[in-house]
């Protein structure tokens, strides 16, 4: 299996982690976002978490990091499926500050 | 007297280990029958302190990173060692944000969550000796 998946539908960019998110994998991760939000400049970049059984901090620098690309291009940035571990983490940071957390609601279970 | 147990590893510091450090701390911790969560917590903490070691201490080299994990009666006590570049000022790398690899999409919070998900964080360093990392989690299993 992958370990992100991208979709865009009607200029919004839904990411899917699939993998469990320290320093090592963060790096492909970042590239592979990178590269398809700056090929696709969608208007919405959506980060699903709900793939994703293991985050530590690298996890915190890879969302801040798209946060600061997307701004600069114009795109709004929220994230979503984020287990109550990763939410642990979140809150030891300010991202939640800059960052809408959604519910996910297209049916699926979190 | 408490019965303890002891593991030691070691191993070069490429990023490929986070994932192999940080399960096998919490397969030996998992003999105390902790929760999910529990065992979370501590392969959180594990995983932060070992990407410092990567990250930080063997920074512009390779070394060995050195982890044992210590368990007597519910109280785990982890440390994790490397023999890299040392903190200058341990008080200002235990602060909230502080990083000082801004250019790698660092948070800086690795100190935090490791403070956060165990019970006690200590942290000895010497400039271009080296850190020592030692944490202590209490394991509350269900079973006892």
């Amino acid at each position: 299996m992958d370990s992100v998946n991208i979709f865009v539908k009607n200029r919004t960019m839904t990411v899917s982690i699939c993998v469990d998110i320290d320093h090592h994998s963060s790096d492909v991760l970042r590239k592979r976002i990178d590269d398809e939000l700056l090929a696709k400049n969608p208007k919405e970049l959506i980060i699903d978490f709900s793939g994703v059984s293991f985050m530590d901090s690298s996890g915190i620098g890879l969302i801040m990091g798209r946060y600061k690309l997307a701004k600069s291009i114009g795109t709004v940035i929220s994230i979503c499926g984020l287990n109550s571990r990763c939410k642990k983490l979140l809150k030891l940071s300010s991202v939640t500050k800059f960052i809408p957390i959604k519910e996910i609601d297209n049916g699926r279970k979190q | 007297m408490e019965e303890s147990n002891k593991t030691a590893i070691f191993f070069d510091s490429h990023s490929s280990n986070e994932a192999f450090a940080r399960t096998a701390v919490s397969a030996f911790v998992s003999q105390l029958d902790p929760t999910v969560e529990e065992l979370a917590d501590i392969k959180t903490a594990v995983s932060e302190a070992v990407t410092n070691c990567i990250v930080h201490a063997y920074r512009e080299s390779f070394g060995r990173i050195y982890i044992t994990v210590r368990i007597k009666g519910n109280e785990v006590k982890i440390t994790v060692k490397d023999k890299g570049i040392g903190i200058e000022n341990i008080e200002r790398a235990l602060e909230p944000e502080f990083t000082t690899g801004a250019d790698d999409e660092r948070s800086g919070i690795g100190f935090s969550v490791m403070a956060a998900f165990t019970d006690k964080l200590s942290v000895r360093s010497k400039p271009n000796k080296g850190t020592t990392v030692t944490m202590i989690k209490k394991i509350n299993a269900k079973s006892r």
